[in-house]
């Protein structure tokens, strides 16, 4: 049973008035499968690296099983890391590697090589055992430094950025076999990545950092469904939300520069009781809620545009088109069979139920 | 941290010169060879052709000795009390190195790596490296002083001198080597429960190979045929080096010119022997020593 | 259910184990105590009047104005200067020619790089003997055969000694500096010079423009090194000459070691030791400057 909490935590360095990490709380639940996920410099590996003990706190109290464990050193809280470009010790066989930490703790040599093939068999390593890390690929490397964290039986994994330095195809493979792993050690992991794909697919939750602070903690569903502010609906999905600077007038919300739609009634009542009418706001809108289905055109005649399509991706199931209506460039998501060439008209219907109402002071979204 | 994916990465490196079939320039070959005959190998010729001759033949210097005088060499390892010397200057070669190795990658690991974060280590770093502009002969007056009141004027004394004076060179050199090594490596240690000692005998030592080489290298050259330092701090007979005992007994051959270059023979034997050997690893080591 | 631990609200970095100032701390102080204490002390003594031996007195500057006048000891430093002059200029000249020459389309190269690195190997000391022989003997006897007038008689004895002294300096110098330029030269792209070739470069330019700026860093701690070693002459003058004839080929080194230890003059070498430090550290730090300079303007 694991608990990690962390308690208004703030991470100050030298020269720097400015807080790298500030005010970040967070209560991890046993077993659970935690993402740190945010641009770089954003301190979530900061953050990552003062749970581990490789970096102080400045302020606040991490706390792991209600015990503070601000000052104990990295070795005494049983924690296992895996890092960016793996760390793997280049002197070393893969073997060695994985049994330097229990080596170092005084296990007996039967228990090592018990545990060391455990994991390269559940890792599939065992026919590399005797090698040095120079002459394994990247996903090998990667795996034993995987390895090297099983084998310890920690009570906390750290991963940071583990798959940064994989191939596309390898990294959707180790996404996997790392999500495999999560259930088959039930212990509790905490991962940073970039990358917001990841973070949607392997997480129980998702804690999305910017500028030091964390923006909002929730499942991958509420952060993209339900996005606290513009920079996580920003950052959460591929391609980006659209976002446009707008005004809400008589029901419609337009940016007097080609983009001219109506706000369906339940959303504009709530806009008016927060006042919003007649006033400057951001609309946002993810590019799979943008139409161009006949159905789509005919259900919601009121938020159609005519817009010219400047570049067009084919995906396969998708395309994907760069479109302006206007002077306002935005993208759609549509159906591949609604593939239009560039240069092309085309009518589009904005779904704006499903639409993201921003402030435009504050970025909170409107609800 | 980007750069840190090399320890690990395998490829080998690119090849800057693409070998391309080019016609040798004979001329140039001649020329680099005639040179390398007469003017480098010339003067070693000379010495190896005195010693092993006897004054009669000396008539015609650089003629090969009709009659070789191997008792030249017997006599010269008597006369400088060879084994003596030889065993002196083994004793201080290798007991430099070996502990100059340990002392100097360990402080120099230290610092490289903490001079950024702590003042005090930073400290330690310009300390040393200002140091290299002090050279030996500058202190050599007052150092004897010191020696003689701590009866250091000995082998041991001497070799435990070496070690320490090695330390800004030597951090010098390590340092570029320590930072190209991932800290990452270190916090894995750590994580994985190494205490510092561990961390740097375990994972960093090994790693800093290639340089403990240079080091060893350049340490060797240095002790084995330093003059200066033998001839100020050792006085006594039995407390000599190689080098000096060349210099002290040159009043004794005179005119004996067989046996001292007999001699010469006995103390540069050592080196061109490990040259021939170790000849790809010396010149790489010397040139690593000081080219980045 | 928690506890508390009293903590300073703002510690910065992380703290250093007090191992790693063991790693160092023993052996600084050492260094401190063999090294940094007998500078210091040397600075003392060049402002008393210690013989090495007994009491002493402050004599403020006179060791310093002492050495202005003293003809041995403004002659140790002309000979220096003049020898380091020369070495330099011609080791690294003949050693960038060799660097080139090994740089080029020979066979062998291997071979020959070993042979012109190996007098790097030997001592100096032992290099001067022989050299000294070669002087002594072997070049005035062969004079004397073929009646060339100018080889019949040891150069060592005479007041062109230091030409011998520059000789198997030389000889001996090349090895290291052919070395770091032929590692320079290794360095350089080989497309640099097809690209140049392509635009019709002729041999003299290919070199002043090209081969030249880039290997500008390899000059410098050539250059620099050279400047150093040369400055600290001792070893070849102690086996070829000792200094003689007359004090002529007395170098610095030379004089603060027979004088200081066999002299009386210890306060006096004293203060030279520390006019020697000033010298070159003065001329390390200007030539690190100027050559940075060039090398940035070239690069």
């Amino acid at each position: 049973m694991v608990e990690i909490n962390l308690k208004h935590i703030y991470k100050e360095y030298d020269g720097n008035d400015n807080y790298s990490v500030s005010d970040f709380n967070l209560d991890i639940k046993d077993k659970e499968f935690i993402v740190f996920v945010g641009p770089s410099g954003c301190g979530k590996s900061t953050t990552l690296r003062m749970i581990a003990g490789l970096e102080d706190i400045s302020k606040g109290d991490l706390v792991m099983d209600g015990k503070v464990i601000n000052d104990l050193a990295p070795k005494d809280r049983d924690i296992a890391m895996v890092f960016q470009n793996y760390a793997l010790y280049p002197n070393m066989t893969v073997f060695d590697n994985m049994g330097f930490g229990l080596s170092i703790k005084k296990m007996p040599k039967d228990e090592i090589k018990k545990r060391v093939d455990n994991a390269a068999e559940i890792l599939g390593l065992t026919d590399f055992l005797q090698r040095k890390p120079a002459a394994l690929s990247g996903g090998q490397r990667q795996r034993v430094a995987l390895g090297r964290a099983i084998v310890r039986d920690a009570k906390l994994f750290l991963l940071d950025e583990p798959l940064s330095n994989l191939d596309a195809k390898l990294r959707v493979d180790m996404r996997t076999q790392i999500a495999q792993l999560h259930q088959r050690l039930q212990t509790n992991m905490i991962y940073v990545t970039h990358d917001q794909v990841e973070a949607m697919t392997m997480a129980d939750r998702i804690v999305i950092m910017n500028d030091g602070k964390i923006q909002q903690v929730g499942t991958p569903d509420e952060l993209y469904n339900k996005p606290t502010n513009k920079f996580v609906a920003g950052f959460m999905g591929s391609p980006s939300m659209n976002f446009f600077d707008a005004e809400l007038k008589n029901g419609r919300v337009s940016n007097g520069r080609g983009l001219d739609v109506a706000v369906p009634e339940g959303r504009l009542k709530v806009l008016r009781e927060k006042g919003y009418d007649g006033k400057k706001l951001t609309v946002g809108i993810r590019p799979e809620d943008i139409h161009t289905e006949q159905v789509a055109l005919e259900a919601m005649p009121d938020a159609v545009v005519s817009a010219k399509v400047e570049v067009s991706e084919f995906l396969g199931t998708d395309s994907m088109l760069y479109s302006r209506t206007g002077e306002t460039e935005f993208v759609a998501q549509v159906n591949a069979r609604d593939y239009h060439k560039p240069g092309e008209e085309v009518e589009m219907a904005f779904e704006m139920s499903k639409a993201h109402f921003f402030d435009d002071d504050t970025e909170l979204t409107i609800e | 941290m980007q750069a840190n994916a090399d320890l690990n990465n395998n490829t080998p490196a690119p090849r800057k010169s693409k070998k391309r079939k080019k016609k040798v320039n004979w001329t140039l070959t001649s020329v680099m060879m005639v040179l390398a005959i007469f003017a480098i190998l010339g003067p070693l010729y000379i010495t190896v052709v005195i010693a092993l001759k006897d004054p009669s033949q000396m008539t015609n210097v650089l003629s090969l000795p009709k009659q070789i005088h191997w008792e030249n060499f017997k006599n010269a390892w008597q006369m400088t009390n060879f084994p003596k010397m030889f065993l002196n200057t083994l004793f201080i070669t290798v007991v430099n190195v070996i502990f100059t190795i340990f002392t100097n990658s360990m402080a120099a690991y230290v610092i490289t790596r903490y001079r950024l974060k702590n003042k005090f280590f930073n400290m330690m770093y310009y300390y040393f490296i200002s140091a290299m502009f002090i050279p030996f002969n500058v202190i050599m007056l007052p150092l004897v002083k010191e020696v003689s009141a701590f009866h250091m004027d000995n082998i041991i004394g001497i070799t435990f001198l070496y070690i320490v004076f090695g330390l800004p060179q030597n951090i010098f050199l390590y340092s570029g080597f320590v930072k190209e090594i991932p800290t990452a490596l270190e916090e894995a240690a750590e994580m994985d429960g190494a205490k510092p000692m561990q961390i740097f005998f375990k994972v960093i030592f090994p790693l800093m190979k290639p340089m403990h080489a240079t080091v060893a290298i350049l340490s060797f050259m240095w002790t084995w045929n330093d003059f200066l330092m033998p001839l100020v701090l050792l006085s006594n007979p039995d407390q000599q080096t190689l080098q000096l005992a060349q210099y002290v007994f040159q009043g004794q051959f005179s005119t004996q010119y067989n046996l001292a270059f007999a001699s010469y023979v006995l103390v540069l034997l050592p080196v061109l022997i490990m040259y021939v050997f170790f000849q790809k690893y010396i010149i790489a080591g010397v040139t690593s020593g000081s080219v980045k | 259910m928690q506890e508390t631990i009293k903590r300073k609200p703002k510690r910065k970095g992380k703290k250093i184990p007090f191992a790693y100032y063991m790693m160092v701390v023993p052996i600084g102080i050492l260094f401190f105590i063999f090294h940094t204490i007998p500078f210091l002390r040397g600075v003392f003594y060049s402002f008393t009047d210690w013989s090495g031996y007994g009491t002493w007195k402050f004599v403020g500057l006179k060791n310093y104005l002492y050495m202005f006048g003293n003809s041995n000891i403004t002659h140790a430093y002309w000979f220096t200067f003049k020898f380091a002059l020369f070495a330099t200029i011609l080791v690294n000249a003949i050693a960038l020619a060799i660097a080139v020459g090994l740089n080029g389309k020979i066979k062998y190269q291997n071979f020959l790089k070993a042979i012109y690195f190996l007098p790097y190997m030997l001592g100096s000391l032992i290099v001067g003997f022989v050299f000294k022989f070669i002087f002594g003997n072997l070049l005035p006897s062969l004079g004397q055969t073929l009646h060339w007038g100018f080889m019949s008689s040891n150069i060592l004895g005479t007041t062109h000694a230091w030409i011998g002294i520059l000789i198997m300096t030389i000889w001996q110098g090349l090895a290291f500096n052919t070395l770091i330029y032929l590692a320079g030269l290794q360095s350089v792209d080989p497309e640099i010079y097809e690209a140049a070739a392509l635009d019709g470069v002729n041999p003299w330019q290919k070199f002043m423009r090209l081969t030249f700026p880039l290997i500008a860093p390899f000059f410098t701690i050539n250059l620099v090194l050279s400047v150093k070693g040369y400055l600290m002459v001792f070893d070849q003058i102690m086996a070829m000459t000792n200094g003689g004839p007359g004090n002529s080929t007395t170098s610095i080194s030379v004089e603060i070691y027979t004088q200081g230890f066999q002299g009386s003059q210890f306060a006096i070498q004293s203060a030279n030791a520390v006019v020697l430090f000033i010298v070159v550290l003065t001329i390390s730090l200007i030539q690190l400057r100027v050559l940075n300079k060039r090398e940035e303007r070239l690069g």
